[in-house]
Parts: C-alpha cells; structure tokens; sequence
C-alpha cells in the first residue's frame, strides 16, 4: 500500500455503513443515533495519521477499531463519530537479522501465528480466538494457553509505533520503547485499547519458540448425577491445583479450562488442558496426567467422542492415546484421552473468535481456589429452576506460572501479577428485546458469587480482597463503575492507576481517546 | 497571577475567583449593605438562584424567588445537582440547567436538566434530564436557541460542546452531537481546551463559543442539529477567553479575557455570522475578570472583576459603535460577592450572583453609571441565575 493512499471513508449513506458500524458484540450501536457519522477505513500508519487529524480537527471523536471484538461499547457506540477501522493494516513481519518482529493492530490472531510459526517457528503467547484483532488484544496485555508458559505477550514488547494527539490537537507519530517516552510505553503495555493514542506498530525484538506439539485432553461431569458437594469438589479440585501444584515450573506448560454452562438435558461441565513441557515438548505427559488423575475419585463421565478433544480441532485417532491407569483408568472405564496435536494445527484451526450475536461479560483474578460459598452460589444458580441463565457460560482458566513475575508489574501496565485463575462470565443472547433481562441476570450472577464473608465488607459485590486481584481490562465491564474503587479493580492497588493518570495528562491531554473506562485525565 | 494556588472544583471548572474564600470572607462581614428596598422595583418576575457547594455536607439547589416592587421572597428550594447554569427556554416556562458533575450514572459526563415553572406560584419541577456524551464533563454554560428548538452547553472538564435537540414541548431529546475541542495555552489552567460560554445568534444559525483553555472564538454553525465550527479566531496566547454578549446591533461580539483581563470587541460579517476580525484587547485593571453585561443600547458594557485583594469590582465602560473602543467610566466595589459567576441586566439593574448571593445594582437610567448595591439574597454558594417575569 503506497505511503500517500486516501483512506476509504464509509459514510451513512454507503451501502456498506450497516455492516462495519457494528463490531462483533452486536449489542452496539445502541441506537442508530449512537452510531457514528462514518468509518474511516485506513490500511497504513500515514493514513491513519491523516484520518486522525482530520477527525480532531473537525471536533469528531475517534474511536478506533482492529479486530472489533471490544467486549463493551468503547468503539461502536460513538455519536456522530468517526470510528478508526485498522482491519486491513494488518501487516505481520518476521524477523529479518537486527530486525524486530512487527506486528500490525489490524493482523487477527490466527494470521499472528501462522505467519510469525511459518517464517520464524515463534509465536505470541496470546489468546486462542483466531479473529481477534492484535490491536485491542496485545494492548491490554495479551494473555492465552502458552502464558503460564511465557508471559503475557506484553512481557514481550520492545516497542510500539503509536499516534498520539498533542495538546494542540496536531497528531505526533512516536516511536516508542524503554528509551523513547518510557512513560507511554509502559502505559502501552497493558492498560488497554483506545487510553493514549493509535497503535500502528507492536514490535518485538524476540519472541519465544513455539511448541512444535500440544497435548490436549479433557474431561466431563454430565449434570444428571451432579449434587453441590461434587460440584464444589470439582471446582476446588481445579482450583486447588493451580494454588498449589500449578505454582512449579515444571507445570507451566499446562493450560487449563473449565467452562460451566447451565444445567440443561444431557449438558456437561467440561474441563479441558492443552500441555507441552517447557521445552516446547510433549515427551513428557506425567504433569498433564497427574492433573487429570486428581479427579479421578470424582467419577468423571466416560471418554465420548464428541467430548475427547477439548482444544483438538483436528480429530486423528492415530494420534490419541489413552492416560496410564493410575491417572485415567483404563479399558471401558477411562475418563479422558490424550490428542497429540501439532501446535499450529491446535493453535489455528477452527478458531473463529465468537461473536455475531449479543453478548456481556465480566471477569475476576483469584490468587486462590474456589470457596464453598462461590461454588455453591454458581451451582444454585445454574440450576435452579427460578433462574433463566441460559446463554450463560463461566469459563475459568489457568493462570500463573511465567505471569506472576513481580518484576513486570514496574514496567508494564498488567497488575495483576500474583492471580492462579482467570474467571470470564459469558452471556450470549439474540435479541434486542432480551438485552435488559440477560444484563441483569450476568451482574446478579456474578455478584452473588462475590457476596459473603470470603469479600471484605467494602467491597462486597466485587472480586477484590485477599482472595482476589480484581478484573481484566480486555474483558471490559462497564457494571464496574458503579464501584468508586474500579480503577483499582482492572490497575491493582499499587500506584498503576495513577501513574496512567500521569501519561493520560502528557499525551492525550484534551482527552481525545476515551471510553466509560478510558484512563480519566 | 499566583501559579500555583489551590483551586477547588468551582474555581477551577468556572475558573472565575482566584481569591481564598478566607481573605474574601473577612473583608465582606465587615460591610454593611442595605436591604434591597421599593426604590429599585421593576416588573414582578421569578428568580431562580443555583447553588452549588464544594464543601462537606455540600447544598446543591436552586433557590426559587419571588421578586416584587424588588423584594425577594424565597418560594421553595429544589435540590439539584451542581447547578452551574441556568437559561430560560424562550417562550415556554422551562429552566434548563447545567450540572457541573465529573459523573453521570456512573459514567464520565455531566448532564443537563430542564424545569418546568409554575408560572402561578414560581416552583420548579422536572420536566427531563439527559446525560452529556462521554468525557463532556463539568458544563459550565448553556444556552437556548431563540427558536427553541436547540440546547447548546459547553463542557469545560471535557473539552466539548454538546448539541441537545428540543421536543415542542421543551423537554431535551436524548444523544446529543459532540463536538470536541483540542487545544491549549500557557497558562497553567490552558492545559487543553475548555469550553466556557455559548451565546446564540439567530440571523445566521449559528452560536458563539468561547474556549477559555485554547484561547479561541468559534463560531458554530448548526446545520441539521448537527454543530461545527464554522469559523474561529485565535486570541492571544494567554489570553483565556470567557465570558460573552452580543451587541444589540448583532455585529459585534465583546469577549471578556478572564486570564488575561480585558475585552476584545469581536466584528461579524452581517452576510453570514462568520467572525471577521478582532480589535485590540481593551486592558481591565483586575486580577481576572469576570461576567459581563450590556446595557439596552450596548453603549454601555458591566465587566465584573476580582481584584488581587481580593475585592469584586464592577466596571462601567462606555462605548461608542462608530469608535468601536471601550472606554472606562466607572468602578465601584460590591463586598458580598466574592467570586463572580454571572452578571445580567434586568430592566434598569444589575444583578451580579456569586458566592456570597446575589446584589443588585441599580443603573442610572441616562448616564448609565452604577448605584449602591443592594443585597437580593445571601447565599454563600450562590453561582447561577435565571429570571422570568410574572404574567
């Protein structure tokens, strides 16, 4: 794309404004009046720099759009606006010698990995869904199966090219790194999209080895023999590992989930693993057994098909083997088998990313297993019979490992450093007219689970306390505010927030980037 | 200027008093005022004071008056969140208010409000409230189209000016249009830009705007509903560009630099509203001055100011159209107000609210020059007015 292209501008009166006003999270716009006034389609830095300054010189709001998938309203809902779509500045540059890896906002996950595997057998250790955008996803930290491995892909980045607004309204093209406005940089590193400025560059001068293979594996409970004891059981059991074992390096390469769903006929809670050794092997299966072999005492359903492949997106017999019978039983009795996959082909392969009907979410760090009183409000509540919660999925992964590195809470913008779980309240539903019963069905939900005696009185409601280190900016959630102390929940209680206080008066000081949850300035 | 004063959320979003409360306080207990009396009475008319504290325990009303034969007797206190401003729809009995808050329903905005007034008894109810758009926080100012169909507020926390559509019967239609500023100056309060006043100009569909941060006048045109700048001056670095009236004859503007204390006389091109030309700045001798004031026939300007004692000053100029320059007249000290918020002209007064309530001064009908001000109502957070005459 030439330096000196004309950004294509999409305005209400193109046929294809209906299309790309919307992101994934159909919920926004909200209204046809809180839609922009156009979408401004810019496939380099120079183009989004000159769209940029005409937005603000014109008095527009800019938000700005990778892969769409922002959780909330930050990017669609924008009254006569002007949304930013980086999509198709999409770029993902391997590393030639003295060379940084450079990858573009627009670039989604999926092309993330199978270009930088491809051309330098290295990867990101980002999220699992294939169409989220590099953009929203590395900037608010950058978090995925391979991060108990390696960090978060934010522990990674050694620079960002970045436009910022001044206090003038004339837009800066930065270069910046550790040397090079070390302020902003750090802000970049994890506080989230749509804070300081347009991302246009992520550059990495290393990346870790990807694995040449995964394991995966999985296990089920079917609802029909499910009591709260053994509900409970399963949760601690999960969660007790990550607060214990999970904690060795040697279990680093183990990425677990859990995904609980409402209790329906025939429905399961499934928990699932990918694994590979540090090494980026998977010679060596005794920690993925010895993970799964503690549930064994809890009588998990029987290997199925349909269930046996948890993360496998290619089914190949040949490569699936059964786990030692001290770990998952054997002959007619085991309760999970082992995929061998090829990393890519585990990493890429059907991973669409969601999206495309109306959604919430919320999230919570525990740096602790499950209480009693959490497992049995979530049991209560997805089984009971007075509660419609369908749509909704809690889905609870690992955490830790290479994250929980201290040191990275000084010089980037991720606080939570010390979590051994990653809790993501799901709710999806298709219609308008359901969106004020199933918005309040998701925070009813979630805040019963974080009222009791396991939350500190003052912060009854929230997952914030010993037990806690508050919630993920990337899963944005704008219940939140209604809590004077949300800053503290997405920054941590250190001195994060008001340090991104600091950067949001230097570089964005008339406040061009904002959203509900934007830095205040 | 002291660089460095403490600046609470009133003086930092009107940014009008640069005096501690302290000093200001002393000095006005020690002067005696007379009451308001028959010999200023006007025309019966409703008042409605806003009142808006920082302090603990903090009073955010408006005030409802009854003033005949210039007697003011309160009818009944709204609570109202920080009521920065007031303004009158122009033919319905509706109050429309600024709240001056950083929060919104959780939310980082202020919002905007609009009461309806008994036009029997004076009292207000709610008629509607709606939010400003996201970062539009702290409006400061507001003002209706001559039509009524438009509610324009200026947003100083958030750089914006926000665009409300009016239904028929008064009440403010939801998502209003944005239109955000960028800009800044030297001053320490010149940051980024921050939206100050708007004044409405019909003949050309258009409003003024003063952006007290970026040291400019725009001119807004409002085609659809849908505000942009349509033409914009650029004041001297510093200068901080305030508070604004139009001059009878519609081609004219006087802008009062509140940073840099003076008037800039503003020319506007009589085919299309645009802004053509400032004059020189006319130098008030304050250290920041305030709202200012017409009289009917614009010859002569009211500018309200803080002087570095801390005494509020009102200053009469006389001004000749054909010789376009102010030219001082008169100054005369008002010790109750401590920080000056708005000034307006009612028949032959003056009437000045700021923290300490609201005096009236009355003006001398032929020569213009001001009288003794009278105390209308004490109120130590006194920082907006309204007024409409009884039917």
């Amino acid at each position: 794309m030439p330096a000196n292209s004309l950004p294509v501008t999409i305005d209400r009166q193109d046929f294809r404004f209906d299309a790309l006003k919307k992101g994934h999270n159909l919920r926004f716009p909200e209204t046809d009046a809180d839609a922009p006034s156009r979408i401004v389609i810019c496939s380099n830095p120079t183009e989004a720099a000159d769209a940029l300054q005409h937005i603000v010189s014109a008095g527009l709001r800019p938000t700005v759009r990778s892969g769409g998938h922002c959780y909330e309203d930050f990017v669609a809902n924008n009254p006569n606006g002007a949304i930013i779509d980086l999509s198709t500045l999409n770029a993902v540059e391997a590393s030639a010698p003295g060379q940084p890896y450079r990858i573009a906002p627009g670039a989604v996950l999926g092309d993330v990995y199978s270009q930088l595997y491809k051309r330098s057998g290295v990867t990101i250790p980002g999220g699992s869904c294939y169409m989220v955008g590099a953009g929203g996803h590395i900037s608010g930290g950058g978090y995925g199966l391979l991060s108990r491995l390696h960090g978060l892909t934010v522990d990674w980045l050694t620079g960002v090219d970045i436009l910022t607004v001044d206090a003038n309204g004339n837009v800066i093209d930065r270069r910046i790194n550790k040397s090079n406005d070390p302020e902003l940089f750090r802000a970049c590193r994890g506080a989230g999209g749509g804070n300081f400025g347009i991302i246009t560059s992520f550059r990495f001068d290393r990346l870790p080895m990807a694995p040449r293979e995964v394991a995966t594996a999985s296990i089920s409970f079917s609802w029909e023999s499910m009591t709260e004891e053994k509900f409970t059981k399963i949760l601690t059991t999960f969660g007790d590992y990550w607060e214990g074992r999970g904690k060795d390096p040697d279990t680093w390469g183990l990425f677990g989930m859990m995904g609980l769903h409402t209790l329906t006929p025939g429905g399961r809670i499934g928990l699932g693993v990918q694994f590979c050794n540090p090494d980026g092997s998977i010679d060596d299966l005794s920690v993925l057994h010895e993970f799964f072999g503690r549930f064994a005492s809890l009588h998990p359903d029987p290997v199925s098909p349909e269930i046996a492949s948890y993360g496998a997106h290619v089914f190949d017999p040949a490569h699936r083997e059964p786990p030692p019978p001290e770990a998952g039983g054997s002959g007619p009795s085991r309760f999970y088998q082992v995929n061998r996959q090829l990393w890519l082909a585990a990493t890429v392969s059907g991973g669409a990313g969601g999206g495309g009907s109306r959604a919430k979410y919320k999230s919570a760090y525990m740096k602790q297993s499950f209480t009693p009183a959490e497992c049995s409000t979530i049991y209560k509540i997805l089984t009971s019979p007075n509660i419609d919660s369908h749509g909704a999925v809690l889905s609870i992964d690992s955490y830790g490992g290479a994250v929980n590195n201290p040191e990275r809470i000084e010089d980037t913008a991720i606080a939570q450093r010390a979590s051994v779980m990653k809790l993501q309240w799901q709710c999806y539903w298709r219609n308008k007219d359901e969106d004020a019963g199933r918005l309040k069905f998701v925070d009813d939900y979630y805040t019963a689970v974080y009222t009791g005696s396991h939350v500190p009185p003052e912060n009854q409601g929230t997952p914030f306390g010993p037990r806690y280190e508050g919630c993920y900016m990337n899963y944005a959630d704008v219940d939140m505010l209604r809590y004077d102390y949300w800053p503290q929940l997405f920054y941590g209680t250190g001195d994060l927030y008001s340090f991104l206080r600091k950067v949001k008066r230097r570089y964005d000081p008339n406040n061009i980037f904002h959203s509900s949850m934007s830095v205040r300035s | 200027m002291s660089p460095n004063r403490a600046w609470t959320r009133r003086t930092f979003l009107s940014s009008l008093s640069l005096i501690g409360a302290g000093v200001i306080i002393g000095r006005a207990e020690s002067v005696q005022l007379p009451k308001q009396d028959a010999a200023s009475a006007t025309w019966p008319f409703f008042a409605f004071v806003g009142v808006s504290s920082d302090a603990a325990g903090s009073k955010h009303t408006i005030e409802s008056y009854r003033v005949v034969d210039g007697r003011w007797t309160e009818i009944n206190s709204l609570s109202s969140a920080s009521p920065q401003s007031l303004a009158l729809h122009p033919h319905l009995p509706i109050v429309y208010v600024a709240h001056s808050t950083a929060l919104h329903g959780n939310l980082p905005r202020g919002s905007v409000s609009g009461y309806a007034i008994d036009a029997a008894v004076g009292e207000l109810s709610l008629l509607s409230q709606e939010p400003l758009t996201l970062s539009a926080t702290y409006p400061g100012h507001l003002a209706v189209s001559a039509d009524g169909r438009i509610l324009l507020v200026s947003a100083a926390g958030g750089g914006a000016y926000n665009l409300f559509s009016l239904r028929r019967d008064g009440s403010i239609l939801p998502s209003p249009y944005p239109l955000k500023q960028a800009g800044s100056g030297p001053h320490f309060l010149q940051s980024r830009a921050r939206p100050h006043s708007v004044l409405f100009q019909s003949t050309y569909d258009s409003a003024y705007a003063t952006d007290l941060g970026a040291d400019r006048l725009n001119q807004i045109a409002l085609n659809n509903a849908v505000p942009t700048v349509e033409s914009r001056l650029s004041f001297a670095p510093g200068s901080g560009p305030s508070h604004i009236v139009l001059h009878p004859s519609g081609r004219l503007l006087f802008v009062v630099n509140r940073l840099r204390p003076g008037i800039t006389v503003v020319a506007i091109d009589a085919a299309s509203g645009a802004l053509q030309s400032a004059s020189a700045t006319y130098p008030v001798d304050a250290e920041c001055a305030g709202p200012i004031a017409l009289s009917a026939t614009g010859d002569r300007i009211y500018i309200a100011s803080v002087q570095r004692t801390g005494e509020t000053i009102l200053s009469a100029f006389a001004f000749a159209q054909n010789i376009g320059k102010p030219r001082l007249i008169q100054r005369t000290s008002v010790p109750r107000i401590t920080a000056p918020e708005q000034l307006m002209r009612h028949d032959n007064q003056l009437l000045l609210v700021g923290a300490g309530g609201v005096v009236s001064v009355p003006i001398e009908r032929r020569s213009g020059l001001l009288g003794v001000p009278i105390v209308a109502v004490l109120e130590p957070d006194a920082v907006s007015l309204a007024l409409r005459t009884i039917m």
